[in-house]
């Protein structure tokens, strides 16, 4: 006993009313930012952006601390998914449409009409919400800010804001906060500084966790001339790219699973992950979901992998027809179907509604790859403690890939699913300590090391 | 999470493996004809009768504990109901220390409802529990906001005169108002409906090493059955989760043709006080023997 328990016999153990104004306070200051952007995105704002834009920063990042700050202080560490099914905006509710609708349609006009985001025309200013940003971007690599500079810095500051909550709310437990704070490193310095350094540089742009194929445009033309003409930083890149996806990805795959990208590396898992923890429930977990997801994953796969070599036959020989289909055209609605509307419009936009791994789950074809790789080609396996599960659902209901892993848990049979990121929620989540996200030797992967049946206890020698 | 998550498998599962359910109350077992006897009148027979009827909550004819608002926590029904019943409550009152008036608590403070607690025992589980371990669950309650009364018993239940509970009263004479008792003094076996046939019962359904009752097949399994002899360490009755699973899986054998055993080895069992996992393998008395003696370690930095 260290004398310093909280022991409140109050009614609701409310924490005070200055705490209560505090909390207030905050969201205040968070909506004050979004006012911001709002503003600046309807040309009110037109004059001191920086200083805007600083303000709006500082309101987001202040005001959530102040919120969460309040919100987790008074809370024990410990699982808390309280009211997730009773909330709007987790329970797909008025709240949660309306957010779908805001995410979609900023989605639309950042692929497809980001003039209305304020994007200028060759030789003019940018106006509106980009020009905001324009101070920001000037700073970084001395050029005016693109949709894409804006959307790259909205995308780390949301990876960053939720991923610092993530940790707070999973503040028991190691595995969660270093996995985020992974994340939260390669969306920062990775996919975000670096390039825009490498911009301001003069050198191009290039992502360096970003593998062939959810980077589907590595082997294309116009990106292999980049490569190119380079010099060595050109051909480090080819050479680095082509090292990630062919022999970094299977070993590292091979040892841990295909968590080692999805839940600690990559980007759209990053935001998943962390902007998108509050609706991971609603992943659907029926069977009928499984069977949609592995045709239309697989489906997209197979089309990457037959669009691929005959991009680079293109860019070779200079021959466009293959077979009656036209490289161009399919590299083409390639990128409009599954770079953008897909991966993007649907991916993100549809979090309230679908839960936060619609694209990992359905259309990524870097996690069909991984995922052949991790089911038939890895060490890495969910074991389930004998039949300790009592079947009380959690697992399945928390898993954002909509792994039914009760199923398995309550038959004591390991878990191994070529869509299971490790995110390791289930195992968290789990009242009885039951799941356990394991790499041991490949051998007897299927086996428990405790199986409890009918034949009573046993320890199976491995 | 909503009923979904808690089914064991999806609902086709049953017909995909061709298990009729049927949705009855049984209200007799008919030996001779090796039938069962429905509420609604209509009949079933059977080649083997498997039962598994459950538990029902511990009533100690409590004045009051038939009120509405008055409820054990068991079945989903029971869950229904609460769910009915706790959105318009600020207090409830839970009696009986043990896991399911302690997930009962969780429960409702996880909706913001105040929650008394009382317990007969000097600290929480403390007739499980060895005394050190006892009084850390019993000071993690408290950390949650719960309103733990120690050493206090209930006397009645009070009547808002509609019919509704308003308030109970303790043994100590303590008035506390509240719009929910939960009654979570443990369970019994549900097998009223039992005793009109001739399967031998005692407090559960008599039961030998093969799960067997002293009917040719018939079979009792779970929380309703009351094991004969049962091997070192374990009692005749144990309403836990993974032993019905296992005596599930024993009769399954049995009247497949490969008569089997019931042998769970060595006793464990899991559960969860708000955020304190516990495990336990073998037996860990609560009062101390004097042939053994106990280990406790509790990490320095926590309470
Ligand atoms: S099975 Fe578990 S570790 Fe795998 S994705 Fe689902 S919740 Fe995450
Ligand atoms: S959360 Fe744990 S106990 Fe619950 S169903 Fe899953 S494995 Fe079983």
């Amino acid at each position: 006993m260290t004398g310093k328990e909280d022991i409140s016999m109050s009614l609701n153990a409310s924490s005070g009313l200055a705490l209560k104004v505090i909390s207030k306070i905050g969201v205040l200051l968070v909506f004050s930012a979004l006012a911001i952007f709002l503003l600046a995105g309807i040309n009110i704002i037109t004059s001191n952006v920086g200083w805007w834009l600083s303000g709006a920063f500082l309101f987001l990042f202040g005001g959530s601390y102040l919120f969460l700050n309040h919100y987790y202080k008074n809370a024990l560490p410990g699982i808390k998914n309280n009211g997730v099914w009773q909330h709007s905006l987790t329970a797909r509710g008025v709240f949660a449409w309306l957010l779908g609708i805001v995410l979609t349609g900023f989605y639309v006009l950042l692929y497809w009409y980001p003039q209305y985001l304020g994007l200028a025309n060759a030789g003019q200013f940018n106006t509106g919400l980009i020009s905001l940003f324009d101070p920001f971007s000037y700073f970084l690599k001395q050029q005016p800010a693109s949709q894409w500079f804006v959307y790259g810095v909205c995308y780390t500051v949301a990876i960053l804001i939720m991923g610092i909550k993530f940790i707070i709310k999973y503040r028991h437990n190691r595995y969660q906060v270093i996995r985020t704070i992974s994340v939260m490193f390669f969306q920062t310095i990775l996919a975000f500084l670096l390039p825009e350094i490498l911009q301001s540089l003069k050198l191009p742009y290039n992502d360096f966790k970003n593998a062939w194929p959810l980077n589907y445009y590595f082997f294309d033309g116009w990106h292999i001339d980049e490569m190119l003409h380079n010099g060595t930083f050109g051909i480090f890149v080819l050479v680095w790219g082509i090292l990630l996806s062919f022999f970094i990805t299977p070993i590292l795959t091979y040892f841990y699973g295909k968590r080692w990208y999805c839940s600690w590396v990559c980007g759209c898992g990053g935001l998943a992950e962390t902007a998108g923890d509050p609706f991971r429930q609603l992943s659907d977990k029926s069977l009928r979901a499984w069977n949609i997801e592995r045709y239309l994953i697989h489906a997209v796969f197979v089309f990457v992998v037959l669009m691929t070599p005959r991009v680079v036959y293109t860019y070779f020989t200079g021959v466009s027809k293959i077979l009656f289909l036209d490289t161009y055209k399919m590299r083409e609605w390639y990128g409009f179907l599954i770079g953008a509307a897909f991966s993007g419009v649907v991916g993100v936009g549809f979090y309230p509604l679908m839960g936060s791994r619609v694209w990992c789950r359905f259309g990524c074809p870097m996690a069909a790859f991984l995922g052949f790789l991790q089911k038939h080609f890895s060490r890495f396996r969910i074991t389930t403690n004998g039949g300790q599960c009592i079947s009380c659902g959690n697992c399945s209901t928390y898993c954002e890939m909509g792994i039914d892993v009760k199923w398995y848990a309550q038959r004591g049979q390991n878990i191994i699913r070529s869509s299971c990121v490790g995110c390791g929620i289930c195992s968290a989540v789990c009242p009885r300590g039951v799941l356990n996200l394991e790499n041991g030797p490949s051998d007897k992967r299927y086996n428990n090391p405790i199986t409890i049946n009918e034949n009573g206890i046993q320890l199976n020698k491995f | 999470m909503k009923i979904e998550h808690t089914q064991p498998y999806e609902n086709f599962f049953w017909e995909k493996n061709k298990i009729d359910l049927l949705q009855k109350f049984v209200t007799h077992v008919d030996t001779k004809s090796k039938c069962v006897v429905f509420a609604d009148g209509a009949k079933l027979n059977y080649d083997a009768l498997i039962i598994a009827s459950g538990s029902v909550p511990n009533k100690y004819g409590w004045p009051g504990e038939n009120l509405n608002g008055v409820q054990g926590l068991y079945s989903l029904q029971d869950l229904q109901l609460l769910e009915k019943n706790a959105p318009t409550a600020k207090r409830a009152v839970i009696v009986g220390g043990g896991l399911i008036g302690i997930e009962a608590a969780e429960m409702l403070r996880s909706r913001n409802i105040a929650v008394t607690f009382l317990v007969r025992e000097k600290l929480f589980w403390n007739n499980v529990l060895p005394q050190q371990e006892s009084q850390m669950i019993s000071n993690h309650i408290k950390q949650h906001h719960v309103d733990l009364r120690l050493q206090t018993e209930l006397q009645e239940i009070c009547d808002d005169g509609n019919g509704n509970v308003n308030a109970i009263v303790t043994k100590g004479g303590e008035r506390i108002n509240c719009e929910i008792v939960l009654l979570t003094a443990g369970v019994r076996p549900n097998i009223d409906y039992i005793r009109s046939s001739d399967i031998a019962t005692n407090k559960g359904i008599l039961v030998n090493d093969y799960l067997q009752t002293n009917i040719e097949d018939i079979y009792a399994i779970g929380d309703c059955a009351e094991v004969a002899n049962p091997c070192d360490g374990r009692r005749k009755i144990e309403p836990v989760w993974y032993t019905g699973k296992l005596m599930g899986e024993v009769v399954a054998n049995t009247i497949c043709g490969k008569p089997m055993k019931y042998n769970p080895g060595i006793w464990f069992n899991s559960a969860k006080f708000f955020d304190i996992e516990y495990q336990t393998y073998g037996t860990v008395p609560s009062i101390l023997p004097d042939n053994m003696y106990w280990f406790y370690w509790q990490h320095p930095h926590t309470k």
